[in-house]
């Protein structure tokens, strides 16, 4: 707690710009730590046979279908047409978070490309789109928070995929 | 298997049909779908509208295979949901809701931004019907230890929204309706209210079948997004849900 204090006033004290921390603070600070994925992971888009609920996230609801976001990993597609509503297939989409659908078409994002594919079948999804850059969901230059510090990063490391906040030895940026 | 798609698909047309026969006002023959109230993507007519942390961006999808950028609107900070509601998007961040018109849809015009006196941060999703909006504020102890509050606000002008109704929670996630039933997640569970007289509204109900983030009352189906999967409901009754199956 005291860490955070220290934290917090110095960083009152440096201001409100982005920069490289030239003295850092004390040892083992809370600060934000990008996590990385290489570009061509981004790639890896499959449908799958159906697989279990681990890190549930958003719905979708169009038609007999219920769409639900497995975090960062691809979208859950459900048929309810039957007395007992259930899960038809997997779509493996890396870094996925959002879903929405408008006629035979879905719309996700894999970090933050817009990706767009045609379910007239949904047990075979296929990507008709890919929209670069087109929602910026994760800043690729500092974490979503201002006043705090974070590990400066390393762009040769790959794309930031997620701001993660941990106790870490020394940290070398701020905002 | 492919011999078996075309049976399913024309069963499924006709109980898609039966069903808009029973709900004249559903939107069940609609090309869009309906996402939840913690959504950053939202369709309104023929555009994809979606909210990063900080603007709101445009997208025609006039031909939905093709999605064409047209604008970005820069909104605020800690943006975290957006809503579309006849001509208006609802766009929550942590501490206000701002409220744009889409009369132009390629140019999303700002309207007004609703603060809770009672609540500094954490004013999070929000719905609206008719003229009054619903939001949950869901406070943290980071946050000066203030009472979270399902928040009703009177949007007869939509220029000037005045909350009209606090009614206290717990940890309020997501929420919608059905006809004059309000349907608000929260930590103690699925808290089911007549929103009939919205500002002198009642909790009639809770249901604790699982760890609720968020709804979307789809005709006769409630599809509860809980922390292990999605949980259905039969909301023929709309203030008793019948639990149809868990999903996970």
């Amino acid at each position: 707690m005291k860490i955070t204090l220290t934290t917090l006033v110095a960083a009152m004290l440096l201001g409100a710009c982005i920069g490289r921390v030239d003295a850092p603070p004390g040892e083992n600070v809370e600060a934000y730590v990008p996590i990385y994925a290489s570009a061509t992971a981004l790639e890896n888009i499959e449908v799958t046979t159906v697989r279990s609920t681990t890190k549930a996230g958003k719905i979708y609801a169009y038609g007999n279908y219920i769409f639900q976001n497995e975090l960062y990993e691809g979208i859950h597609i459900i048929d309810r047409s039957q007395a007992q509503p259930k899960k038809i297939a997997f779509l493996k989409v890396p870094f996925s978070t959002e879903v929405a659908v408008k006629g035979n078409y879905l719309y996700t994002n894999s970090v933050s490309d817009i990706v767009v594919f045609d379910i007239a079948n949904p047990l075979q999804p296929t990507v008709v789109k890919r929209l670069k850059n087109a929602f910026p969901a994760v800043n690729q230059e500092y974490p979503p928070f201002s006043n705090v510090f974070f590990e400066c990063v390393d762009p040769s490391k790959g794309i930031v995929v997620d701001w993660v906040l941990k106790t870490i030895p020394k940290a070398n940026c701020r905002r | 298997m492919k011999k078996y798609i075309y049976p399913i698909l024309f069963l499924s047309i006709c109980i898609a049909s039966l069903q808009c026969t029973k709900n004249s006002d559903s939107s069940f023959m609609a090309t869009t779908g309906q996402g939840g109230s913690l959504a950053r993507f939202a369709i309104a007519g023929n555009y994809l509208y979606t909210v990063d942390h900080e603007k709101l961006h445009v997208f025609n999808i006039s031909d939905p295979a093709n999605p064409v950028a047209k604008a970005t609107v820069p909104i605020g900070f800690e943006i975290e949901t957006i809503y579309p509601f006849k001509d208006k998007l609802f766009i929550g961040s942590t501490s206000v809701v701002h409220i744009f018109s889409i009369t132009n849809p390629e140019q999303p015009q700002k309207l007004s931004t609703a603060i809770s006196p009672a609540v500094l941060r954490r004013c999070d999703p929000v719905v609206a019907k008719d003229t009054v909006a619903f939001a949950t504020l869901r406070t943290n102890t980071d946050c000066g230890g203030l009472q979270s509050i399902l928040a009703v606000y009177d949007i007869k002008d939509i220029t000037n929204p005045v909350q009209k109704f606090a009614y206290r929670v717990a940890e309020p996630y997501g929420l919608g309706y059905k006809d004059d039933a309000l349907y608000v997640c929260d930590k103690d569970g699925l808290l089911v209210f007549d929103i009939k007289k919205p500002y002198e509204l009642k909790q009639v109900g809770s249901l604790k079948d699982g760890s609720y983030v968020d709804v979307i009352p789809y005709n006769n189906t409630l599809i509860c997004w809980v922390r292990a999967g999605v949980i259905l409901y039969d909301i023929s009754n709309p203030f008793t849900p019948q639990l149809i199956t868990k999903i996970n």
